[in-house]
């Protein structure tokens, strides 16, 4: 008997309820250099595994097998390299075990788990645990499930208490560099032209600048130091919550590391040895995060408002406030939600300059007995008056499947946000199926 | 003495004739009949459109009293973990496990479709009339030969008419009135069952008069009085089964 069937008789044998998710989204580039180029073409599996559980005990076990859809080969001994012809990432989703009413309104859930905290749509600095994901466009809030202990006690529904334990550090997923560039290391032909402006700087002619220059043995590496392994070093915090009349409050604190690096270049230039080594170290920084929140309603408009202000132990990272406000509305069958944000945009956290200011909104209208959703969202940068619009089509011909055709358009100019997406207007399509 | 007693009978008589129930008795009556201390119950939504296709969706429904309640979507899957909270007409919530956030549904966004259905949010709080207020006297009528009290209820400004059948102060029929005074969506509850002296609607029909859908409510599986706690009722309990 294989391993498959002895898994199957598992299974049944343990009553085990299996949720799945298919999707599958391509985009095409229809504007700019690339135009015609498909930019992005993601197809990932997720199958959830549910034992049938009690009031008081739940687990679960989800994996979810994504591929990237294009081959990559650097030559053509990779042509007998699966994982480079096939390029699949299998991922470990949540992982555990939760026990219900330890006392009264007392959860314990251990293993890999999302916990989200937070008010606001899409971003929210008070969130810290659960480490984000920014490699799908479209996907502004993803965030993966991580290793940690998390107790919750809510003997009422009017107040709360969370506490929570993450010992393993997972950094951020990045965006994917077909829409934003990363920080990435210079590579050693910049590294050289600084060499020469330095020389001419120090008053030598551009020919000789250009001959000393070419003398030198440039190098160029990048360090990244994670978080420690140490019982110091676990991301840690705690949440109170409550509700007064018509509102949701919330009060946090946690310890814990930025999801993205910071990066510090240091370059040594030996003069007499004619040579350049050049270094961007990068770090996680660590920060204590106070977190709070509100939520409610007043004449019928939905209210939010989310703020953080991080402290860090860092002496080359600044302590930082972020600021969310927004509103939701519904009126003649339409869905509005806007919101205004003073802090980073997640999808140009890895910029040179990060986005601080910007209003996130969307407009959502369901027809057909909500068989078809329409939605326009949208982000502006207030500061440098660039836009990103993302219109969506989402057709549910029945239960369970979706349907997308969409588009990304950016505008920006130089020095803006979305300087990198501009005139690399794109449209997608996706199919989606869960059972 | 005869004549005393039919003094007696014909004052009797007259009393009942003059006495008419206020609708705010007939409604206590009607919770007093209708609310168990708490239940636990699997349903089946089903959604008919306008061109008669019908989608599907099964629940599990927890209540308390008659204003404390939370239903989690079973299916279909995109609604699966799909949770709904209220515990007084003022605090609902919903929390969506592809977010994995509760939300508090907002004044306006109470009015809006429950899981795809024809009830809103505010509708599915209100279910059991825990937060509906009585005005007036109750006019005795009949619907479809049954005896009734009809009644006029209101809350948040919107009004609605009840039947009340008259021998068990039973919810037979509940029209909402829309601001132009047109019957906009019309209840009808049947199927009642009777356990541990409280009677239990099996089913629930709503007619989206505006909108030419259905959404019938199936109770499955009811379980009165099992012993469920207020702590029950919090944020926690919503990411249940999602």
């Amino acid at each position: 008997m294989g391993i498959g069937a002895i898994l199957l008789n598992i299974l049944v044998v343990t009553q085990v309820s299996i949720q799945g998710d298919l999707g599958t989204r391509a985009h095409l580039r229809f504007s700019g250099k690339d135009s015609t180029k498909f930019t992005w073409f993601s197809t990932r599996a997720s199958l959830t595994f549910v034992p049938v559980t009690s009031d008081r005990f739940e687990t679960k076990l989800g994996v979810t097998v994504k591929t990237n859809g294009y081959p990559f080969l650097t030559g053509a001994s990779d042509l007998s390299d699966a994982s480079k012809l096939e390029p699949v990432s299998l991922m470990l989703d949540e992982v555990f075990v939760r026990i219900y009413d330890i006392l009264p309104g007392l959860n314990l859930t251990a293993g890999r788990q999302k916990v989200h905290w937070g008010t606001a749509d899409a971003v929210n600095p008070t969130d810290n645990f659960t480490t984000p994901d920014y490699s799908d466009p479209l996907v502004w809030d993803e965030r993966r499930p991580v290793w940690m202990v998390h107790l919750s006690y809510m003997p009422v529904s009017a107040f709360g208490i969370e506490l929570g334990a993450k010992p393993i550090f997972e950094p951020a997923v990045a965006t994917s560099p077909e829409w934003f560039s990363v920080a990435v290391l210079p590579d050693i032909e910049q590294l050289r032209y600084g060499l020469v402006e330095e020389f001419i700087r120090q008053g030598l002619d551009s020919v000789t600048a250009w001959q000393v220059a070419n003398a030198y043995t440039i190098t160029a590496q990048e360090e990244i130091k994670l978080p420690g392994r140490n019982f110091r070093d676990i991301t840690w915090g705690g949440r109170l919550k409550s509700h007064l009349g018509n509102f949701d409050l919330a009060l946090s604190f946690l310890r814990g590391y930025d999801f993205l690096p910071a990066a510090q270049p240091v370059t040594n230039i030996d003069v007499i040895g004619q040579r350049l080594d050049f270094v961007l170290r990068q770090w996680f920084p660590e920060k204590k995060v106070v977190g709070a929140e509100i939520a409610g309603n007043l004449f019928g408009v939905g209210l939010w408002a989310e703020a953080a202000y991080a402290f860090y132990n860092d002496t080359l990272v600044k302590d930082e406030l972020s600021v969310i406000g927004g509103f939701d509305y519904s009126v003649a069958g339409f869905y509005l939600n806007l919101q205004y944000l003073h802090g980073d945009f997640p999808l140009a956290r890895l910029q040179k300059e990060w986005m601080k200011d910007f209003i996130l909104g969307a407009v959502e209208r369901k027809l057909f007995a909500d068989r078809v959703l329409t939605r326009l969202s949208g982000v502006v940068d207030l500061k440098k008056r660039s836009l990103g619009l993302v219109p969506l089509i989402r057709f549910l011909p029945v239960d369970g499947l979706e349907i997308d055709l969409g588009g990304m358009v950016f505008n920006g100019g130089n020095g803006s946000a979305f300087a990198p997406l501009n005139r690399v207007d794109e449209i997608f399509f996706g199919v989606r199926y869960r059972f | 003495m005869g004549k005393i007693r039919r003094t007696m009978l014909l004052l009797g008589g007259l009393f009942i004739g003059v006495y008419a129930m206020s609708a705010q008795e007939v409604l206590n009556r009607l919770r007093n009949t209708t609310t168990a201390q708490d239940r636990r119950v699997k349903a089946v939504m089903r959604i008919t459109d306008k061109s008669k296709r019908v989608q599907e969706r099964t629940l599990r429904m927890v209540m308390k009293g008659d204003k404390k309640m939370l239903v989690t979507f079973i299916s279909p899957a995109e609604l699966r973990g799909v949770s709904f909270l209220t515990t007084s007409p003022e605090n609902m919530w919903v929390y969506l496990p592809a977010q994995g956030r509760v939300r508090r549904i907002s004044g306006s966004a109470a009015d809006q479709s429950f899981g795809g259905s024809d009830f809103s949010y505010k509708e599915m709080a209100s279910i059991s009339f825990g937060t509906s207020v009585a005005h007036g006297e109750a006019d005795e009528v009949e619907l479809n030969g049954v005896k009734a009290y009809l009644i006029t209820l209101e809350q948040d400004g919107e009004k609605s008419r009840l039947w009340v059948e008259k021998e068990r102060f039973l919810p037979l029929r509940l029209e909402k009135i829309a601001r132009d005074g047109r019957v906009a969506k019309s209840l009808v509850f049947a199927d009642f069952q009777k356990a541990n002296e409280v009677w239990i609607p099996r089913t629930v029909r709503l007619d989206n008069l505006a909108r030419g859908t259905i959404t019938e409510l199936k109770l499955l599986d009811v379980e009165i009085d099992v012993g469920i706690k207020d702590s029950y009722f919090t944020e926690e309990n919503m990411k249940k089964g999602a």
